[in-house]
Parts: structure tokens; sequence; C-alpha cells
């Protein structure tokens, strides 16, 4: 999997602290080398992201519950 | 080392998914940012978008193969329109245009055998009508769609038909959108859960120390 560009980086790396337990298994990788599932799990985070964002639009239009 | 397949699994479901629920997120913001006098197929044209979206994300989120096979049906879509255009009908294109066709091309090559195994495309695309069949939805979706269909697009109904009043049109709009964002939440509602399991699952999955 190719790493993901720097920007997208940076924004996905704001979001797994929100999960502590993940956030600290992942904060013990502190080197430039980061293994693959490093990186698998940082997209994946990236992604849940628009789970939330669909919940707020969803509220913002009065439909979620 | 590479990532243990569970994770790789769980990573495509969230992509999918993420991507999807973007896609949700957009339509859902056009219907509420209608306006009086919106033309009614383009309601049902986001209407219909919001059901097979929905149909879609309660697909892959059913299963990680599930996930591979809609992310694969895009590299089917793209290898559609690059073979659609010939070398010789590139040369009467505009530079813009041959550029895009250029752009896609690059898209393309910079995927590799970890994104799609070519053995993966020799398979047929995946219709959103076999996926609703694959979740039991699928009276659903044919009886939503047709309702949507009639109006998204010039049918003969939607053709021939007396033009209403602008009040009629509005309150048939509002309806519409009000059928489509009960789509979206209940697509909203899948999407939501299935966060929380990708969650849960990665803080198990991910890096083991």
């Amino acid at each position: 999997m190719a790493n993901l560009d720097e920007p997208i980086l940076a924004y996905a790396l704001k979001l797994y602290p929100r999960i502590p337990e993940l956030s600290s298994k992942l904060d013990t990788y502190t080197g430039s080398a980061k293994p693959a599932d490093f990186w698998y799990t940082i997209s994946s985070m990236l992604f849940i992201d628009a789970f939330v964002n669909l919940s707020a639009v969803c509220k913002g239009a009065g439909v979620a519950k | 080392m590479p990532a243990p397949p569970d994770l790789r699994a769980l990573h495509i479901q969230a992509v999918v998914g993420g991507k999807l629920a973007n896609a949700i997120s957009y339509s859902v913001k056009e219907l509420v940012n209608m306006k009086d006098g919106t033309p009614l197929p383009i309601a049902a044209w986001h209407g219909r978008n919001l059901l097979e979206l929905r149909i879609w994300t309660e697909y892959c989120i059913k299963s990680p193969e599930n996930a591979a096979r809609f992310a694969i049906d895009a590299i089917r879509d793209l290898d559609d329109l690059l073979n659609l255009i010939t070398e010789d009908e590139l040369d009467t294109v505009t530079p813009e245009d041959k550029q895009r066709f250029e752009n896609m091309k690059a898209a393309r090559a910079e995927l590799t055998n970890e994104d799609v195994a070519p053995e993966d495309l020799s398979t047929r695309y995946t219709s959103v009508r076999t996926a609703a069949r694959a979740i039991g939805k699928l009276t659903y979706y044919e009886k939503s769609m047709k309702v949507f269909s009639k109006w998204a697009h010039p049918t003969a109904l939607l053709v021939m038909a007396r033009m209403p009043s602008d009040d009629v049109l509005n309150s048939s709009r509002i309806a519409l959108t009000r059928v489509a964002l009960q789509i979206a939440e209940e697509a909203n509602t899948m999407a939501l859960a299935f966060g929380e399991e990708v969650k849960r699952q990665l803080t198990e999955l991910s890096v083991q120390v």
C-alpha cells in the first residue's frame, strides 16, 4: 500500500487519538519508517471520519435520529 | 512486513464505506439546499442516487469481499472509458480533452497488482440489482427505483404529462426529497454502526505491542 500524501497523513494522524487504545499502540512507532499495518490503520481511520461527517450532515438535514 | 490479511480486508471496507458516505453526504446537502422552483428531475436524480448508495452501503458493509467487488468495478469503469477512445479519435479532440484522457491513463497506470489483480477484472460488473438481491432488498430497491426513475430522466410520462402548477411541482419535489432523506438516514445508521465496528476491530488488529 502506498503511503499517504503528507497533508492527508497530517489529517489522519489527528483522527486516531480519538481511540485511546489504538492511539497507545500506534504511538509506539515513532520512527519515520512505519510498517504496513500502521498505514492500513491510519488510512482506515481516515475513512471512518466520513461516517461521522455523514451523521452530522443527516442531523443538519433533520433526518438523523 | 505486509499487513495482516484481516487488517487489509477491514481497510477495503473502511475505504469503500467512507467513500460511499461522502457520496451520500453530497446528495443530502444538495437536496436540503434546493429552493422552490428546483426542477423535479434534479430531486429525483439525487433520490435515485441515494437509493443506490444505500444499497451499496449495506452490501459493502456485509463483507470485505463485497466491498472489494465494488472497488474493482471502479477500475472496470475506468477501463471502459479508456477503451472507448481509439488513438485516431484522440487526434481529433482538443488538447484539453486529450490531456484529460492522458491523466486518466496515468491514474490507471499507477494502480498496481496490489490494488487490483488482473484476474479480478475478468469477471462481470456487480449490478446494483444484484447487490440489492444479495442483501434481501430487491423488492424495496425495484419499487423505489421505479418511482425515482419516472421523474429523474425524460420518461414518456415526464415528457407527455401536462405541466403541473408550481405548487404541485414543489410539493412533489418535497415529497420525493422526504423519501430520499429517509433512505439516506437508513444508510447513515448502518454507516455509523459500521464505523464503530471498524474502530473496535482496528484496535484489535492493528500494531501488536
